[in-house]
């Protein structure tokens, strides 16, 4: 039982890391510049875009 | 001031350079030539069987090509003493410094298991059953770190980056033709038959394997452990240009020596290369199963340590080559964990390989933009970088760059996924 409970609160420290550092890089240091939206912009898509190709080929690989 | 006394404060000052530079010198070089891992050797001996010298423009085009991205993770690193991930959280937030840190971990542990293919597969040739390559690799990629030294370790990955050069005196032994060489090297041409689907497969296939996310990554973070500093700059830019004439200097000897060799035979591998080289002439066979188990080490070792050290910046572990298992406890076991992992899957029967190898293109894809665009925006930040932003000039030619790549990467990985896309 104390075992169990040991890990549970090592898992608990674990998900306090990851919100301490999602707080300490809540917003982004880079001044925001045209050409750094456009940029973020881009990205974004590029990656929709092959996140939709990988869904289609698992789709097409599992069902097809 | 008389001759001798020039001569002689000539020389001090010559000295005095070459001093610094082999302090300073590095990270530039084991980046470089660990580039020519398990999988760009099999990209190269490919190369070299199936166009001969005819590529060799291209490869050496690349070189330049590989500087430019690397040059910058050295003036980043030097000024602001951070690694690639703690900087793309630092500068873009959170989800950025997640989406790069979580596909970084999957990317480099699927790369390793191509590496550990690759040390099992040149190994198997002398005989050696695949357990024991990964036994012994798990010593050697131990020991390298477990004395708690960086510079130790720099220095048994230079050695290893030496080994890498082994193809020189392969290509050596067949006594190429030194003009052919150099007309295909440094005048661009498309081989005969024309602009194809397998030409353009490779060509993407040699670009994928020159620039990889992981390579950002590494370089910055062993600018940062090492600790250079802003001075040592030019320095860290020699080391880089170093390196990359020597990733050149790896790629063309082994595409003279598969182009000479084995020209017009079908090769599958390095590996499948180095067997059929061994009926023509056991010492090259030799030296080529040789250099691909050093890459693939030299790999290995490079991309799990580029992981470790993003991880142990992002979560504040203590993370550096310096610091000893106990001071440093969750760099090392994850260090450990991806070599284990790496490991073990190779020595599962049946284990889908192909499809990892297959695979690796693909998340390595979706990565690779990102990286290289981060680094720029970083370097254009003048108030981070200061006088060592990013030029006009530098800008043309890194967005050019980054553009270009991005789309041949992107082209690769469409192909990897639709082998009849382009058909």
């Amino acid at each position: 039982m104390t075992e169990i409970k040991q890990s549970l609160l090592k898992f608990s420290g674990f998900f306090r890391m990851i919100h301490e550092i999602n707080e300490r890089y809540k917003h982004p240091k880079i001044k925001m510049t045209p050409m750094v939206k456009i940029s973020l912009l881009a990205l974004r898509l590029y990656l929709l875009f092959m996140l939709a190709l990988l869904l289609y080929k698992f789709i097409q690989l599992t069902i097809i | 001031m008389s001759i001798w006394s020039k001569l002689y404060y000539y020389l001090h000052r010559v000295l005095k350079f070459i001093k610094i530079f082999a302090a300073v010198a590095g990270p530039g070089i084991i980046v470089m030539v660990a580039d020519n891992d398990a999988g760009g050797i099999t990209t190269y001996a490919v190369t070299g069987a199936k166009y001969g010298y005819s590529l060799l423009w291209f490869l050496v085009l690349l070189g330049p090509i590989a500087y430019c991205v690397q040059e910058m993770t050295v003036r980043l690193g030097a000024v602001t003493k951070r690694g690639h991930a703690e900087a793309i959280f630092d500068a873009f937030g959170s989800f950025w410094g997640w989406f790069s840190l979580l596909d970084l971990a999957i990317t480099d542990l699927l790369t390793m298991i191509t590496e550990f293919i690759g040390m099992t597969a040149a190994m198997s040739i002398f005989g050696l059953p695949v357990p024991v390559t990964v036994l012994i690799v798990w010593i050697i990629m131990a020991t390298m770190i477990l004395q708690g030294r960086y510079w130790t370790w720099e220095k048994i990955a230079l050695v290893l980056c030496l080994i890498n050069l082994i193809y020189i005196p392969a290509a050596l032994l067949i006594h190429p033709s030194v003009s052919d060489i150099l007309h295909h090297s440094f005048i661009p041409h498309i081989p005969l038959g024309g602009f194809t689907n397998d030409l353009f497969f490779l060509l993407m296939a040699n670009v994928g394997t020159t620039i990889a996310p992981w390579m950002v990554f590494f370089q910055q973070s062993t600018v940062v452990d090492k600790g250079m500093q802003e001075k040592d700059i030019p320095f860290g830019k020699i080391d880089t240009a170093v390196g990359s004439l020597l990733t050149i200097f790896v790629a063309v000897f082994l595409v003279v020596v598969t182009g000479t060799l084995l020209y017009g035979v079908q090769v599958d591998s390095a590996a499948d290369a180095a067997i059929k080289l061994m009926s023509i002439n056991p010492y090259i066979g030799a030296f080529v199963a040789i250099g691909l188990f050093d890459a693939g080490l030299l790999g290995a070792i490079c991309i799990s340590l580029a992981s470790s050290w993003a991880f142990g910046e992002v979560f504040g572990w203590a993370h550096s080559l310096n610091n000893k298992i106990r001071e440093a406890p969750w760099f090392y076991a994850y260090y450990f964990f991806t070599l284990l992992v790496a490991g073990t899957v190779v020595m599962i029967p049946g284990a889908p390989l192909v499809l990892i190898t297959l695979f690796v293109q693909v998340v390595a894809t979706t990565l690779l933009p990102a990286a290289l665009v981060f680094l720029i925006l970083i370097l254009n930040n003048e108030e981070l970088m200061g006088k060592y932003k990013n030029t006009t000039v530098q800008n043309i030619l890194n967005f050019s760059i980054v553009i270009g790549l991005v789309l041949l990467s992107t082209g690769y990985c469409l192909s990897v996924m639709f082998p009849n896309l382009f058909t």
